[in-house]
């Protein structure tokens, strides 16, 4: 307890262990592609699956895990020097919980179908690793505007891959978007896309997509070294 | 253990140097567990109390040079944590507030369309409870939300009259468990035929295709057009239990003909229609006249 005491001078000068990044497009950006959490980092699996069988649902999700990533961030950074490290877990997940709850009101008033058909997944938000990973990786040692937009990146981030998910799911095992029929009636839904294993094939598709993508940039940039190494 | 790790790492010991304020003791945290790791993670879990006894061992124990993180104070931890916790609950108090009233007539609205809509003809909807005597009692309007809840969703009977006020017939709820979980169904009663005439399903998760068919399959919708739920001899229950049977088996009124390859939700429907049935239609004939008043 005695340490306390200390001037604060000290602080100011250990502070070139201060990693607080500036604010750049990137900051925005990396949620998006670079880091995006679902197809990069696969993080969240569950609501991924969970609630991905329409476009609806996807975008509610979505949405809704953006508002607790954007506001539970904004309160550990401006609370980051007062929470100390060993109570630290419990604040993000007291802060998160608070999120949470308000977005689960705030879906309830707004539309009582989403707000059925989303059904248990938006109190499991607590739960999702991307928000308690964001305020411990980010949140916790960055200034409050770039939390901000990082968080509201990779919220949108994660909006995008559960839209590209459920979307798909929804024209495929409904022959709907977003309710609106979009096939004649010659049109026989694949309803295996609107269950569970759907998920996992849209899922399998989508991350396939994406490495071979990767795959091929790696394959160009090697190529491209090799020519000029040459050259 | 965990006390003489420092020790151990000597070498590395000085690394540790005391910091005036926890959050920038934490942001020193990953500089040093490039050579600390271990002991890092030692401190992180560390409690204060056993911390601070930790730091009086390995000060009595090796030279005082050796230095210790300081502990954080509980009295800072506990602080921190009251005010978060309280700041958590201005938010949540706010957020419900604002959204309570909105929630609740939502989903008045809701359910009054749902009424309206499985009593073509009605224009206007009254609410009753079935009191402890069996007999219907009307709901309060401006107590409307609170018996309702208390009734316990299913509770209350609805009413639809047309615009000059007669009795269109009634509507209530039933609940039964299906494939994936309760199946819940609003149906339309009439009175004076002792039918169940139209039903509408509120809440499932059955499986989609199969299960959802409950509330699109035309031809199993036609068992539900006719449904008798007629009062046996002492008005106390229905005189033939509803029950559903195996596609293409339907002899009598009071049966269900099961969807093929849906016997499950089939069933949960039955079940549903019987629960309702046999909870509401006694209360119902018991309280005709009341019901004939036309609302005011």
């Amino acid at each position: 307890m005695a340490e306390a005491s200390q001037p604060a001078v000290v602080a100011k000068a250990a502070d070139p262990f201060n990693r607080e990044e500036t604010l750049t497009a990137d900051t925005f950006l990396r949620g998006l592609w670079q880091e995006n959490p679902v197809f990069v980092m696969l993080l969240g699996m569950c609501p991924v699956l969970a609630v991905t069988n329409s476009a609806i649902n996807a975008l509610g999700m979505g949405l809704a895990t953006t508002f607790v990533l954007i506001g539970s961030g904004a309160l550990v950074s401006l609370l980051r020097r007062w929470i100390p490290k060993q109570v630290r877990i419990a604040s993000y997940i007291v802060i998160i919980a608070t999120f949470v709850t308000v977005v689960d009101y705030a879906i309830h008033a707004i539309s009582l179908e989403l707000y059925a058909s989303l059904g248990a997944f938006i109190q499991l938000i607590v739960v999702n690793c991307i928000i308690l990973g964001r305020a411990e990786a980010y949140a916790s040692k960055q200034r409050l505007v770039p939390t901000l937009v990082n968080g509201l990146g990779m919220g949108l981030g994660f909006t995008l891959a559960l839209f590209s998910l459920g979307s798909v799911r929804e024209i495929l095992g409904n022959g709907t978007l977003f309710g609106v029929t979009l096939f004649g009636d010659s049109f026989q839904p694949w309803l295996v896309m609107i269950l569970p294993p759907g998920g996992f094939f849209v899922l399998g598709a989508w991350l396939l997509l994406f490495a071979w993508l990767k795959q091929r940039r790696e394959r160009r940039v090697l190529a491209s070294a090799g020519a000029a190494a040459h050259g | 253990m965990s006390a003489t790790l420092p020790v151990q790492t000597g070498t590395s010991a000085p690394a540790l140097s005391p910091s005036p304020m926890p959050g920038h003791e934490y942001e020193q945290a990953p500089e040093q567990a490039v050579n600390q790791g271990a002991n890092q993670a030692a401190n992180r879990t560390r409690t204060p109390t056993t911390e601070q006894a930790s730091a009086r061992i390995t000060a009595r124990a090796t030279e005082p040079a050796v230095e210790q993180a300081p502990a954080t104070p509980s009295l800072a931890m506990l602080l921190t944590l009251g005010l978060i916790a309280a700041i958590s609950g201005l938010l949540v108090a706010t957020a419900y507030e604002y959204t309570a009233p909105i929630i609740a007539e939502k989903e008045r609205l809701a359910t009054e369309a749902a009424v309206l809509r499985i009593l073509p003809g009605a224009v206007a909807k009254r609410d009753f409870v079935i009191d402890a005597a069996g007999r219907l009692a009307p709901v309060d309007p401006a107590s409307g939300g609170a018996n309702g809840s208390a009734a316990g969703g299913g509770g209350l009977v609805y009413a639809g009259y047309d615009a000059q006020g007669r009795l269109q017939g009634l509507a209530f709820t039933g609940v039964g468990s299906g494939y994936s979980g309760p199946v819940e169904v609003l149906f339309a009663y009439d009175p004076e035929r002792q039918l169940i005439v139209r039903s509408k399903v509120l809440k499932s998760t059955e499986t989609p295709g199969f299960g959802d068919k409950l509330d699109t399959d035309p031809a199993f919708l036609k068992n539900l057009e006719a449904l008798d739920a007629r009062l046996d001899a002492t008005g106390q229950a229905l005189a033939n239990p509803i029950v559903t049977v195996k596609n293409g088996t339907k002899t009598q009124p009071w049966q269900i003909d099961a969807i093929t390859g849906a016997t499950l939700s089939s069933r949960a429907m039955g079940k549903a229609a019987n629960q309702a049935a046999q909870r509401a239609a006694p209360a119902i004939q018991r309280s005709l006249t009341l019901l004939a008043q036309p609302s005011n």
